[in-house]
């Protein structure tokens, strides 16, 4: 997960970097190539992240209550 | 959601001797089963006191005197309804952190355990918690509390750390059964996020550990969580009570992970609101502050998309277009240069071809003037020839004629010198005279007198002398 988590805000970060490059005035076209193929990759693999949908609850409740238990014993 | 007391009956209690000495035997058993044992004064308080430390309640009254001894601090709570009065004794740090004010008169609700001080063997509640009755009382509460807190740096905005833009894993603290919790994950959105839901009391004297222990179990728990909600709906200023504790204010501010706070109401600003890394107004703000960003990153990655292949394909047609350009530029100018070349090839073939032509035509002027001079020199040459072979012509007959002239004239001549041939004179008569010397004397007076002088004849000579020359 964290290594998802990563990735996505890395790829975000690497995004706005490319799309800042983009902005610039006078862009190589090699160098443009190439970071157009890395965007659109950036791209599918955090459009293919948004896919996932539902979140998943985790209740540590009884944890807590465990804990509880072993404090007042 | 309300705290309820636990209640004790007196009868309940576990005082009798046999109890102490065998706590697993009812009461009921007690009398038969009494052991003499003989207790000092204070061993029996100890054992006592032991027993009745479980004994937590929660009491309401109202605060009568305050004394303030080193570091505790004693006051009665009276019964406002009848002649009660139960002795308090509070830690002052405990009081301090608790960010009330003891006063006279003041309504509180307390939860403590009772005790029973050995030296006077005075009975009291030790008190672990003090909750203010009342708006008024509560409001002056808090402002301390958050005077406190502010001049010991918690509210610094500096500490406070941002929130991670894409967080995966979510410590939720705050009651099951309550409607924050269904705000919030209502407008978390769907981003496949992980919430680990920690169920807490929100309200009540409770609620202070319950929410303490909760953040303190995230940080102490592995769990990767990168943002912890605390969250409750609104309510009274009471009922928000733990939110505006130091203790829960201490637990947000020692959090390794960033804490966003959602308490209550807009309009309700607690401490923890203060303390926290991040406020969210109400519940469904702190979930649509979480999402915000996941929910951005479609769009932004849309935009992301339509910006880069549109800029990509903005240059590439700007480079065609400059290529194009430059082939026309170079063509052009390629073409204009050939163009020039050749012109100037062709001046210069022109030029190479007048002159050229001047020169042929010089040549053939030259070969007229030749030509023509070669016939003037064949002329002159015929010319002279002729004139030469007349001249010789001349010459060869001019040489006749000077022969026969000279023929004719030495004949002449001969005619001539035959007449005047001395010899002939002297035969006719005539005499040659000369001097000593022998030149001819033809005028007297070169001689002198007595000079000799020969007299030559036709035949012979004679020598005389000078007698006389007149």
């Amino acid at each position: 997960m964290d290594t998802k988590k990563t990735d996505f805000a890395d790829a975000i970060k690497k995004l706005e970097e490319i799309n800042k490059w983009f902005q610039s005035e006078d862009i190589d076209l090699d160098e443009g190539l190439s970071k157009l193929r890395l965007g659109k990759e950036l791209i599918k693999s955090c459009r293919d992240r948004l896919s996932t949908v539902e979140n998943e609850f985790l209740k540590i409740k009884e944890d807590f209550v465990e804990e509880e238990k072993k404090e007042t014993e | 959601m309300s705290d309820q007391p636990t209640l004790y009956p007196f009868d309940d209690l576990p005082l009798l001797t046999s109890d102490l000495l065998s706590p697993k035997k009812t009461q009921k058993k007690a009398p038969k089963e009494v052991v003499e044992h003989i207790y000092t004064v204070g061993e029996f308080l100890d054992v006592v006191n032991q027993k009745i430390k479980s004994i937590e309640t929660t009491i309401q009254g109202e605060i009568g005197k305050v004394d303030v001894r080193g570091a505790a601090v004693y006051f009665t709570l009276n019964d406002k309804k009848e002649k009660a009065t139960l002795s308090c004794i509070v830690w002052r740090n405990k009081l301090n952190s608790m960010g009330i004010e003891l006063r006279e008169g003041l309504e509180v609700k307390v939860v403590g355990h009772p005790t029973i001080y050995k030296p006077m063997g005075k009975f009291s509640l030790e008190v672990q918690y003090i909750t203010p009755i009342g708006e008024g009382a509560l409001k002056l509460a808090f402002e301390k509390l958050k005077r406190d807190l502010e001049a010991k740096g918690y509210f610094n905005e500096a500490r406070k750390r941002p929130l991670p833009r894409y967080p995966q894993k979510i410590g939720l603290i705050t009651s099951m059964s309550g409607e924050a919790q269904r705000d919030f994950i209502t407008h978390l959105g769907t981003y496949g996020l992980k919430v680990y839901f920690y169920d807490v009391r929100v309200e009540g004297v409770k609620s202070i550990p319950s929410v303490v222990s909760a953040i303190q179990w995230f940080n102490e728990h592995d769990t990767g969580v990168e943002v912890l909600v605390v969250t409750r709906g609104g309510g009274s200023l009471e009922s928000l009570q733990a939110f505006n504790s130091e203790e829960v204010a201490k637990a947000i501010f020692s959090s390794r992970i960033p804490v966003i706070s959602a308490i209550g109401h807009e309009r309700d600003v607690t401490i923890a609101d203060h303390v926290a890394d991040c406020r969210a107004s109400t519940p469904t703000h702190a979930g649509k502050m979480l999402s915000e960003y996941w929910s951005l990153a479609a769009q932004t990655i849309e935009t992301y998309e339509q910006n880069i292949s549109a800029v990509f394909k903005n240059r590439c047609s700007r480079l065609k277009e400059i290529l194009t350009h430059y082939e026309a530029t170079w063509i052009t100018g390629f073409m204009r240069s050939i163009y020039a070349r050749r012109e100037r090839l062709a001046t210069l073939e022109s030029s190479l071809t007048g002159s050229f032509r001047h020169i042929f035509q010089r040549l053939e002027f030259i070969e007229k003037t030749f030509a023509m001079n070669h016939l003037k020199l064949q002329t002159s040459i015929n010319t002279v020839s002729h004139n030469l072979m007349r001249a010789e012509q001349e010459l060869i007959n001019g040489a006749e004629c000077y022969h026969s002239f000279l023929i004719k004239y030495l004949d002449h001549l001969n005619n001539g010198l035959i007449l005047s041939d001395p010899e002939l004179k002297l035969k006719q008569g005539y005499s040659i005279t000369k001097n000593s010397a022998g030149n001819v004397l033809k005028d007297p007076a070169a001689t002198m007198k007595g000079d000799i002088i020969t007299v030559q004849l036709y035949k012979g000579s004679l020598t005389s002398k000078v007698e006389k020359n007149t």
